[in-house]
C-alpha cells in the first residue's frame, strides 16, 4: 500500500483523539462518581435507576407514614390506658358503694363518680395534631359533649366511626386510629357512667343493667388496648423491614449507577499511557521524509 | 541516421520535458498539505519517431499531459459514507440536546416531580383536615405541571432551532450547487480548449464532498466533463444550470422541494436528512408520548378526585362538595389545575365519605401513578415514563453508535483516498532527483553536441 504523509497524519490524529475521548469520558465518570450521567450512557441501567429511585422514594414515604401512624397509635394507647385506669377506680368505688345502705352514703360516692365522668369525657375528646382521635373519620368535630339541658352525653350527630388508614408498605395499609365507636361503643360507656352518677346522687344503688354496661365498657377497653398494642408492634416490624429494604435498594442502585472508582482510575491510567505512546510515536515518525537524507 | 541538429533538438526537448516534470513535482510538493488536492503526474512520452533508412528513429521525449490520480469509486464511497455519518452525527447531537431537556436520571427530572405529587397526597392523607397539606398538594401539582411544560416546551424550542438550521442547510445546498455549476462551466470550457483542468476538478470534488455532508446526493459525470448532481431523486445541478431548492412548511412537518416547480425531494441523508428526521418524526413522537402521559395523569386523577368529597369547614356547612375535577385541562404539555381548587383548597377531595378525617381518595391519588392505566391498562404511568426516558436513551445511543461506525468507515475510505491521491514527499523527492539527473544529462548532451558541431565547423 502506498502510504502518504496525509495517511500518517490522519491516523495519528485519529488515535490521539480516540484516546482523548476515552479519557474525557472516564474523567466525567470519576468527577461525577456516576457511570450513568445520561440515559444514553446505559438505557437499561438508566431505567433501573429510575425504578429504584421510585422504590426508594416510596420507601421513605412509607417510613414517614409509619412514624405518623405510630405517634397516633401511641397517643391512642395512652388515652385508652388512662380510660382503663378511670374504669378500674370507678369499679372500686361502685363495689364500695354497693355495701352502703343509707342514701346519704351513696351521695358521698357521687362526687367521686362525677369526677371520674369528667376525666373520661376529657379522655374521649383527646385531640392530637388537631384531630379528635376518637372521632373516627369525623376528626374535626368534638365527638362527645355533655348536654346540661337533657343531662345526657350527646354524640357528634355524624357519628364517631370510620377508620383512617395510611400506606405503610406496597399495597398495604394500616389503621392509624381507634374510633369512638370501637373504644367506647359511641356514647354508651359515658352514658353508663353518667347513669351511675345519677343513681348515686339520687341516693340509690346503680341498677344491675348499668353495672353490666360498665363491666362491658371495661372489657371493651381491654380488647381495644390489645389491638392497639399489636398494631404498634406491626408498625415496628414494618419499619424495620423498610429500613433494611432501603439499605439493600441503595446498594443495588449504587451498583447500577456509581462509578467503580478504582477500576476507572486504572482505566484512566491505561488510556493515558496509550495517549503518551501515540504522541511519542507520532512525534518520531511524522517529521521524517527523504528530504532529511538528501 | 540522425543529424547533429536533430540530436541537438532531442536534447533540447529533453531539457524542456524534465523542466516541466520538475514543475509538476514542485506543484505536488507545494500542495502536499492542501485540502482536497489530488497528486498529479507528469506523463512523459516519447515523441513521434522519424523514418530513417534503418527504421524509425527516436526523437526524444515530451510531457504529453499532466494526469490527476483520482479514483472515482473511492469518491462515490466517500460521499455515501459521509452523508450517513453526517446524518447520524447530527441526530446524535440533537439527541444529546433532547436528553438534556429530559434531564434524567436526576433529582430534578419529571420523575421526581411525579413523586413529589404523590408525596403531597400522602401527606394530605395523613392530615386531611390540614390547610397546609392542601396548599402543599396544589403546590406540588403546579410543580408537576411546570416540569411537564418544561420538557414539552424544551422540545418545541428545539424544533424551532432545527427549523432555522434546516433553512440554513437548504441555503447551503443551493450555494454549493451554484459553485459546482460554476466549476462545471470552467472545466467544460478548459476541456473544450484541450487545457488541463486538474486543479479546478479538485475544487469541484471538494464542493461535492461538502455537499455530501449536507444531503444524500448522486453525482454523475457527463461526456463533456461536467458533473450533474441530483438530491433525493431531483436534479439540482445540470451542467452549468442549477435548480434551487426551498423549504416548505407543512404545519406539522417540513419538507424540501424545488423552488420553480414544487418538485418534492426525498432527503434521507446528510445533516439535512438528520435534521428533517428529528424535526418531522423523532421530536413529535416524544411530544406525543408526553401528551399521552399528561392526558392520563389528568384523567386518572380527575376520576378519583371527582368521586371524592371536599372538606366541610364547619359542622353547620352544607354537605361536603363533590364532583370537582382536579385538573381542568391538558394541552401541549400544560396541565392546568382547576382554578376553583386554588381559590378554595377545601374543595380538594381527600375524603371518600365526606367525613373530614377520611383519606380514602387521597390515598388512592397518592398511588395513582402505579395503577396500570395506560396503553389499554397494560402499564402504569410510572412505567410509561421510565420506558419513555429509556427509549430516548436507547435512540440516542444507537445514533451515537451509528456515528462511530460511520466514522470508522469514513476513516478507512479517507485512508484509501489519501493512499491513492495524496502526495508522498518521499516519492516527490525521488522524482525530483530523477528529473534533476535527467536535466543535468540533457544539458551535458547539448554541450557535447555543441562541441561536435564546433569540431565540424573547425574542419572547414
Amino acid at each position: 500500500m502506498r502510504v502518504t504523509e496525509l495517511n500518517m497524519v490522519n491516523s495519528f490524529l485519529n488515535s490521539v483523539s480516540a484516546s482523548r475521548a476515552k479519557i474525557d469520558k472516564l474523567n466525567l465518570q470519576i468527577s461525577t462518581q456516576k457511570k450513568i450521567n445520561m440515559m444514553s450512557d446505559d438505557p437499561t441501567g438508566g431505567a433501573s435507576v429510575l425504578r429504584l429511585k421510585g422504590k426508594l422514594n416510596d420507601n421513605a414515604q412509607y417510613q414517614t407514614n409509619i412514624t405518623l401512624a405510630s405517634a397516633m397509635m401511641t397517643t391512642t394507647a395512652d388515652s385508652l390506658n388512662a380510660a382503663s385506669d378511670v374504669f378500674v377506680r370507678l369499679k372500686e368505688s361502685l363495689t364500695r358503694a354497693s355495701s352502703a345502705s343509707q342514701p346519704s352514703d351513696f351521695n358521698s360516692f357521687a362526687g367521686d363518680v362525677q369526677q371520674m365522668f369528667q376525666e373520661l369525657l376529657n379522655i374521649t375528646n383527646t385531640s392530637f395534631n388537631g384531630k379528635f382521635i376518637f372521632g373516627g373519620t369525623q376528626t374535626k368535630d368534638q365527638p362527645f359533649t355533655f348536654d346540661a339541658a337533657t343531662n345526657t352525653v350527646a354524640m357528634n350527630p355524624n357519628g364517631t366511626s370510620g377508620s383512617i388508614k395510611l400506606d405503610v408498605a406496597p399495597q398495604t395499609q394500616e389503621q392509624t386510629n381507634i374510633s369512638g365507636n370501637e373504644a367506647f361503643s359511641g356514647d354508651a360507656a359515658l352514658n353508663a357512667v353518667l347513669s351511675a352518677y345519677k343513681a348515686l346522687s339520687s341516693g340509690t344503688q346503680p341498677s344491675a343493667a348499668v353495672q353490666q354496661s360498665i363491666t362491658d365498657a371495661m372489657d371493651r377497653l381491654m380488647t381495644v388496648s390489645v389491638k392497639t398494642g399489636t398494631t404498634l408492634n406491626r408498625l415496628d416490624t414494618f419499619q424495620t423491614q423498610l429500613e433494611s429494604q432501603s439499605t439493600s435498594l441503595q446498594s443495588i442502585m449504587s451498583k447500577v449507577q456509581d462509578t467503580d472508582i478504582a477500576q476507572a482510575i486504572v482505566e484512566l491510567q491505561h488510556q493515558q499511557t496509550i495517549l503518551d505512546t501515540s504522541l511519542k510515536i507520532g512525534a518520531q515518525v511524522i517529521p521524517k521524509t527523504l528530504v532529511d537524507f538528501i | 541516421m540522425a543529424g547533429l541538429s536533430q540530436i541537438f533538438e532531442t536534447a533540447r526537448r529533453s531539457l524542456f520535458a524534465q523542466r516541466d516534470a520538475m514543475g509538476v513535482t514542485s506543484h505536488n510538493i507545494a500542495n502536499a498539505g492542501t485540502a482536497g488536492y489530488t497528486r498529479q503526474r507528469a506523463e512523459l512520452t516519447t515523441t513521434m519517431p522519424l523514418p530513417d533508412r534503418i527504421g524509425l528513429l527516436g526523437t526524444g521525449v515530451e510531457m504529453s499531459s499532466v494526469s490527476r490520480l483520482r479514483e472515482k469509486f473511492i469518491d462515490t464511497q466517500y460521499r455515501t459514507t459521509s452523508q450517513q455519518l453526517n446524518n447520524a452525527s447530527m441526530q446524535s447531537r440533537i439527541f444529546s440536546q433532547i436528553e438534556a431537556v429530559v434531564n434524567e436520571p436526576s433529582d430534578t427530572g419529571l420523575q421526581s416531580m411525579m413523586q413529589g405529587f404523590s408525596k403531597a397526597w400522602q401527606s394530605l392523607a395523613a392530615t386531611p383536615e390540614d390547610m397546609g397539606a392542601r396548599q402543599n398538594v396544589l403546590q406540588s401539582a403546579s410543580t408537576l405541571s411546570n416540569g411537564m411544560q418544561q420538557i414539552y416546551n424544551g422540545l418545541s424550542q428545539l424544533k424551532g432551532d432545527l427549523k432555522a438550521e434546516i433553512s440554513a442547510n437548504v441555503d447551503k445546498v443551493n450555494s454549493l450547487a451554484r459553485e459546482i455549476a460554476d466549476f462545471n462551466e470552467k472545466i467544460i470550457a478548459a476541456t473544450n480548449s484541450k487545457m488541463s483542468a486538474n486543479d479546478l476538478m479538485d475544487s469541484r470534488d471538494q464542493k461535492i464532498d461538502e455537499l455530501s455532508t449536507v444531503v444524500n446526493i448522486r453525482a454523475t459525470q457527463d461526456s463533456k466533463g461536467g458533473i450533474n448532481i441530483s438530491v433525493g431523486g431531483v436534479s439540482i445541478v445540470n451542467q452549468t444550470d442549477t435548480i434551487p431548492l426551498e423549504l416548505k412548511d407543512n404545519a406539522t412537518s417540513l419538507s424540501v422541494q424545488t423552488e420553480s416547480s414544487g418538485n418534492p425531494t426525498q432527503i434521507t441523508g446528510g445533516s439535512l436528512g438528520g435534521l428533517l428526521q428529528q424535526n418531522n418524526t423523532t421530536i413529535p413522537g416524544y411530544q406525543s408520548s408526553l401528551d399521552q402521559l399528561g392526558q392520563s395523569i389528568m384523567d386518572s386523577v380527575n376520576a378519583v378526585h371527582s368521586a371524592g368529597y371536599g372538606l366541610k369547614t364547619h359542622a353547620s356547612d352544607p354537605a361536603a362538595p363533590t364532583g370537582t375535577p382536579f385538573f381542568s385541562s391538558y394541552a401541549n404539555g400544560v396541565l392546568t389545575v382547576n382554578s376553583a381548587l386554588i381559590d378554595n383548597p377545601n374543595l380538594i377531595a381527600a375524603s371518600s365519605t365526606g367525613a373530614a378525617g377520611d383519606n380514602g381518595q387521597a390515598n388512592t391519588i397518592a398511588n395513582v401513578f402505579d395503577v396500570p392505566a395506560m396503553n389499554g391498562g397494560a402499564v402504569s404511568m410510572n412505567q410509561f415514563y421510565t420506558a419513555f426516558v429509556s427509549r430516548i436513551g436507547a435512540d440516542s445511543k444507537s445514533a451515537s453508535n451509528e456515528e462511530q461506525n460511520q466514522q470508522l468507515i469514513l476513516t478507512q475510505v479517507e485512508n484509501q483516498r489519501n493512499s491513492f491521491s495524496g502526495v508522498s514527499l518521499d516519492e516527490e523527492m525521488a522524482n525530483m532527483i530523477k528529473y534533476q539527473r535527467a536535466y543535468d544529462a540533457s544539458a551535458k548532451l547539448v554541450k557535447t553536441v555543441d562541441d561536435m558541431m564546433n569540431t565540424i565547423i573547425q574542419m572547414v
